[in-house]
């Protein structure tokens, strides 16, 4: 190990951890060329592919740092936004089942979902690779400059490149823009049933009852690819550039090296896409609300509050041992975080620091945190993404067997949509960790704090 | 245990399968069964149209990957779905066969999860006692 590995926990999380390999993997990380500090794991760590889901890894592009897909994942780019509402809870009552309908009407979600909007011709793909959400907001007219102001990065991560990714994935990305996917990802209606800080919380536009809409989902298809199409590269980097890896899941090539560069160029367009996917979701969402409620935008008031990504690799600034330095912070399952008055977040949102969702099981709650002062300190800015699981996904089909799971959740007070019967199963709430543990463990750590809670009131699981 | 078949295996976060059968082509075709078991319900799929398929691959893990991969694809951007695989024949960089299947009917289809990745995890085809086995694990 080059560096130590350091987990984020606390004594009944870490007894979950150690039930899978991702300790191991932490460790495994801590051996990737020019890696600084430390290989880090959030609370809701758990096993993935090469690198933990949960894991943070900064390299030094200028001491032989490697870029390795396996630390961004497959579903470049997977994220979540959360968008307000003028509605309060009483607003909406009996009107759940409606909304739920429409929403599950306008965005495709399961396998093989497609066609939310008219196709993209090679051409606009390109566009759209290289400007991400500004292509949705400008050339398709879904959306304005306000939701792009609350985006990480603006919804347009620099250095994007379309030639470095093959026509395959663009061609998979062309009927999917406006489209969920399954797995974990969700479309959510929820009402905030707790606020910790009220002035952060109305900074937000957040009181107790309002109404908001969190999003979940990612690069779909084009995002999978470009991870698919760059294992391979990276495969045979390993051995041109001589780099020994505990496990040939981290492959990975140094940042200045042409495979290095042709992956951060596709990677860079796989995550503008993910927001360009994020953005269309947000149109189509208030349009549902608008058409479903018969209310016109300024009642609606649906303004995006943040949008984080949770699986990319960016460039940025840290201090280490006193000095500033340019890093390439990988997060795999981990949310950017930073703290008030830092300088690389809106200005509208400076004084409170950087909003952080992070969802949890669909029956529970979700959090909206923000990035707090420890985090520069101890995580390159980092903190949790999610609950994380704690039952494999055949587990839970297993536990599921015989049960009303939609029943259960109405029980709950929440309405689910789904394509897939299998998925509810697989993604029922005890298959996780309990998502309140996970954000007290990184506020505790001065990490990030919370500043209010929601509760899911409407679901839509692919 | 009979000759050939497959089984769902659990993996954390992830999916996978475990493929058995007694020649390499088999397994290649049995593996094409328990990929479609994960997607969707195959036991109502007719096997009415057919789809020829092609691959080449380095090593025999690396064929199995982008073999399933193509079938993956088949399924996501035409929603054509196999309920079977014939004819397949493993050389030594390239793999061939041919798909049985239909496209999805709403009405009498039930689609599962989606995939994001068949993963090289703890991927070894292994032969043993005139048995090939391999389990693999696919990223959802």
């Amino acid at each position: 190990m080059r560096v130590p590995g350091r987990i984020f926990a606390s004594e009944r999380l870490i007894r979950d951890i150690e039930s899978d390999k991702s300790i191991e993997q932490v460790a495994n990380v801590a051996y990737l060329p020019g890696i600084v500090e430390a290989s880090l794991a959030m609370p809701d760590i758990h096993w993935g592919y090469g690198f933990p889901i949960g894991g943070v890894a900064a390299t030094d592009p200028a001491a032989g740092g490697v870029i390795s897909p396996g630390g961004v994942g497959y579903d470049i780019n997977c994220g979540v936004r959360i968008l307000r509402t003028e509605l309060r809870e009483e607003d909406i009552e009996g009107r759940v089942p409606g909304l739920m309908d429409a929403l599950f009407s306008a965005v495709p979600t399961g396998l093989g979902s497609s066609n939310a909007i008219k196709p993209l011709s090679v051409a606009e793909m390109h566009d759209l690779l290289v400007t991400g959400a500004e292509y949705v907001v400008r050339d398709l007219g879904m959306g304005g400059e306000d939701d792009l102001r609350h985006t990480e990065e603006n919804g347009r991560l620099a250095g994007a490149d379309p030639d470095q990714v093959s026509d395959r994935a663009v061609e998979r990305g062309r009927r999917q823009l406006g489209t969920l996917g399954s797995g974990n990802h969700f479309l959510e209606i929820g009402v905030a049933d707790r606020i910790f800080d009220v002035g952060s919380a109305a900074a937000l536009g957040v009181d107790e009852g309002t109404v908001c809409v969190l999003i979940h989902c990612g690069s779909r298809g084009l995002g999978y690819q470009v991870c698919d199409d760059y294992l391979s590269v990276m495969n045979r980097a390993v051995i041109k550039y001589g780099i020994e890896l505990p496990d040939r899941q981290l492959c990975c090539a140094p940042i200045e090296s042409d495979e290095g560069r042709a992956y951060l160029g596709a990677m860079a367009c796989a995550a503008n896409y993910a927001w360009a996917n994020r953005q269309t979701i947000t149109h189509l969402a208030r349009e549902c609300f608008m058409e479903t409620l018969d209310i016109g935008p300024r009642d609606l008031g649906m303004r995006l509050i943040y949008d984080v990504c949770h699986n990319v690799a960016k460039f940025e600034e840290h201090e280490v041992d006193g000095r500033l330095r340019t890093l390439c912070v990988h997060r795999k399952g981990a949310t950017r975080a930073f703290p008030p008055g830092d300088p690389r977040i809106p200005e509208s949102l400076r004084a409170i620091g950087q909003p952080v969702l992070v969802p949890g099981d669909m029956g529970r709650c979700s959090y909206v945190l923000t990035g707090a002062p420890g985090a520069l300190q101890r995580t390159f800015g980092s903190t949790c993404h999610g609950a994380g699981r704690v039952m494999s996904r055949a587990q839970a089909k297993r536990e599921s067997r015989g049960r009303d799971l939609f029943g259960e959740m109405a029980e709950r007070g929440v309405t689910v949509r789904a394509a897939s019967k299998r998925t509810v199963a697989e993604e029922m709430p005890y298959a996780y960790k309990d998502v309140t543990e996970v954000v007290d463990v990184m506020a505790g750590a001065g990490v990030s704090d919370k500043v209010f809670r929601l509760k899911p009131v409407g679901v839509i699981k692919g | 245990m009979s000759a050939s078949g497959h089984r769902e295996i659990d993996h954390t976060a992830d999916l996978g399968f475990e493929v058995w059968a007694e020649s390499l082509s088999s397994l290649f075709a049995e593996a094409v069964l328990a990929l479609g078991d994960l997607c969707y319900d195959r036991a109502v799929v007719r096997p009415v149209g057919q789809r020829r398929l092609e691959i080449r691959g380095a090593n025999p893990e690396e064929r199995l990957v982008r073999w399933l991969q193509e079938v993956y694809l088949v399924l996501e951007s035409e929603l054509w779905l196999t309920a079977t695989a014939t004819n397949v024949v493993v050389e030594d960089e390239a793999i061939e066969g041919t798909l049985h299947g239909e496209p999805f009917d709403r009405a009498r289809h039930t689609l599962h999860s989606e995939i994001k990745a068949i993963t090289y995890h703890g991927l070894e085809i292994v032969q043993r006692d005139g048995s090939w086995r391999v389990t693999v694990v696919v990223d959802v």
